[in-house]
């Protein structure tokens, strides 16, 4: 591995010592990432944040440890935005991820860019309204989010808890399927994990698949930002999906569209609540302060960015007076409508397939070019929150690039049923044996 | 259409995030405010008064563990990230203002 040739990219915050002294891994070693929010006794976890810059972990991530078990190797922690909110590379401590592809653009995460770099097997890292699978799909590499509750969740930092979740980055499906099926399962030590058993997705992945019926929303084009090489970049890809593993119809979902702004209202509210115990006491950055309420302020001013600010104060606004029932408890509701909507299509379809993004990765420095704010609300997000919403597996699966510079012009986006992760991959390994 | 009131609002939400805003990130807020708010008309809809409200995507029953006792984490793990603490105490200043 030659982790030399990713240091420019700013993918790591922090490398394991075995990494440092340039040790070489075993042949055929599995080797991993994990986002600086997924806990580990080995390295420091910083979220991207001043406010952790120092924190050690007392115990680590139940999923990382799963992969330390089967003799993964772990390489280090990898960049993101502060506390992992949005994939546009602004807000992190530590400076913006670059593409591997083209170094003028976002990354989206360090996770990503380690694993189209070629730094790591795989990552794992998280996603809250599409994080992981917006940057998976800005480097050309495979991300699943899977249904939530399949991996513990135990050891990771999270600000948003009904939306967030870990999640895989991998080059190719045998690796991601490999590694899914490690990490899954219950754990004792995370409520919100799931107590069935966990298939044998390696074994399912070789079993042949009947036609796929496949759901594209009509309203796929419309996002906002949505460019045209991505519109144009769809379409194709659409039209290059075998005839005889996929049957294609268009189907509407009046309320999709309506699931980016519910997400981020939830999600704004979660984080102000989860987020209140980073005030000094216990961990992290302490400000001087003359007394305690001084002290809590100060450290969460100078502890936090400015967009981390913003976000938080979004959130407790929404959870005070008239806006609880008027905006978040709404969208409370309105999340249930989406996770009906989408129960009802899939009971009719195997799988609902749109746009991972409705842009390629920004350029940085840039944001302002697709989106004028930077976290409310992240249009980037568009079609990848709906599943977080629901709870439901989503992958997202990269289209070759027309360009020149080999970045990644678009993604396909695929959600399946609840705990269907199986019928994900089966779907991604029929669409990369068609690329090989 | 501008909300009326929105930055008195920002200023009593950053106090309950115990947040310090500046100015400018009070008016950068403001801005990004009346765009979500406005984007968000679609909450004030008919067919979502009738809706249940989603918490988590799934409700599980009985995720007890078992009821076997375990050790907690040693105290010095527990203080050991501490910006202050003495041998079993968190440290933090006075509470009177």
């Amino acid at each position: 591995m030659d982790i030399n040739k990713l240091k420019n990219l700013n993918a790591f915050i922090s490398l394991t010592s075995a990494v440092k002294t340039g040790e070489t891994e075993p042949a055929g070693a599995i080797t991993y990432a994990l986002a600086d929010n997924i806990c580990t006794t080995e390295l420091k976890t910083t979220c991207a944040s001043f406010m952790l810059k120092a924190y050690q972990p007392p115990f680590g991530s139940s999923a990382a440890q799963k992969l330390k078990e089967k003799g993964a190797l772990l390489v280090g922690k990898t960049n993101m935005d502060e506390f992992g909110v949005g994939a546009w590379g602004k807000s992190s401590y530590f400076g913006a991820v670059k593409n591997p592809w083209n170094e003028k653009h976002t990354a989206g995460s360090g996770a990503a860019a380690a694993v189209a770099g070629g730094a790591v097997t795989l990552a794992l890292a998280t996603d809250r309204w599409g994080e992981l699978r917006q940057s998976a799909a800005y480097c050309g590499v495979m991300g699943l989010k899977p249904t939530y509750g399949r991996i513990s969740r135990r050891g990771l930092i999270d600000c948003a808890p009904s939306l967030e979740q870990l999640g895989i980055i991998a080059r190719n499906i045998a690796d991601l399927a490999s590694a899914l099926e490690t990490i899954s399962g219950n754990d004792p030590q995370d409520p919100t994990s799931y107590k069935g058993d966990v298939p044998s997705y390696t074994d399912q992945l070789q079993e042949r698949v009947r036609t796929i019926k496949v759901a594209v929303p009509e309203s796929w084009a419309d996002a906002p930002y949505m460019t045209k090489e991505v519109k144009e970049a769809f379409a194709n890809g659409l039209g290059r999906l075998n005839k005889t593993c996929f049957q294609v119809e268009t189907v509407a979902l009046p309320h999709l569209r309506q699931s980016l702004i519910t997400a981020v209202i939830i999600g704004a509210v979660e984080a102000f609540s989860n987020m209140a115990n980073f005030d000094g006491v216990r961990f992290g950055l302490r400000a001087k302060g003359n007394h305690l309420q001084e002290m809590y302020r100060l450290t969460r001013t100078e502890g936090f960015s400015s967009e981390i600010k913003q976000f938080l104060t979004f959130g407790a606004l929404i959870s005070s007076g008239n806006y609880y029932n008027d905006y978040f408890l709404k969208a409370q509701k309105m999340r249930t409508i989406i996770k009906k909507e989408l129960d009802q299509c899939l009971q009719q379809y195997d799988l609902i397939l749109a746009p991972t993004t409705p842009f390629k990765a920004p350029l940085l420095g840039d944001g302002d070019n697709v989106n004028n704010e930077s976290l409310l609300p992240d249009s980037a997000a568009s079609y990848t929150a709906a599943a977080n919403l629901a709870g439901l597996p989503a992958m997202t699966f990269p289209l070759p690039s027309p360009g020149t510079d080999r970045l990644p012009t678009a993604a396909l986006h695929f959600t399946a049923k609840a705990w269907d992760e199986t019928l994900l991959l089966q779907t991604a390994r029929l669409l990369e044996n068609e690329q090989e | 259409m501008k909300l009326i009131g929105l930055g008195e609002d920002i200023k009593q939400a950053a106090w309950d995030a115990r947040i310090n805003l500046s100015p400018e990130e009070e008016t950068a807020l403001e801005r990004q405010l009346q765009n979500i708010l406005r984007q968000a008309e679609f909450l004030k809809e008919n067919e979502i008064y009738n809706a249940e409200p989603t918490h988590y995507p799934y409700t599980q029953q009985n995720t007890l563990r078992e009821d076997n006792p375990s050790p907690s984490l040693p105290l010095d793990k527990v203080l050991e990230n501490a910006p202050e603490a003495n041998e079993i105490y968190f440290l933090v200043p006075r509470i009177v203002e």
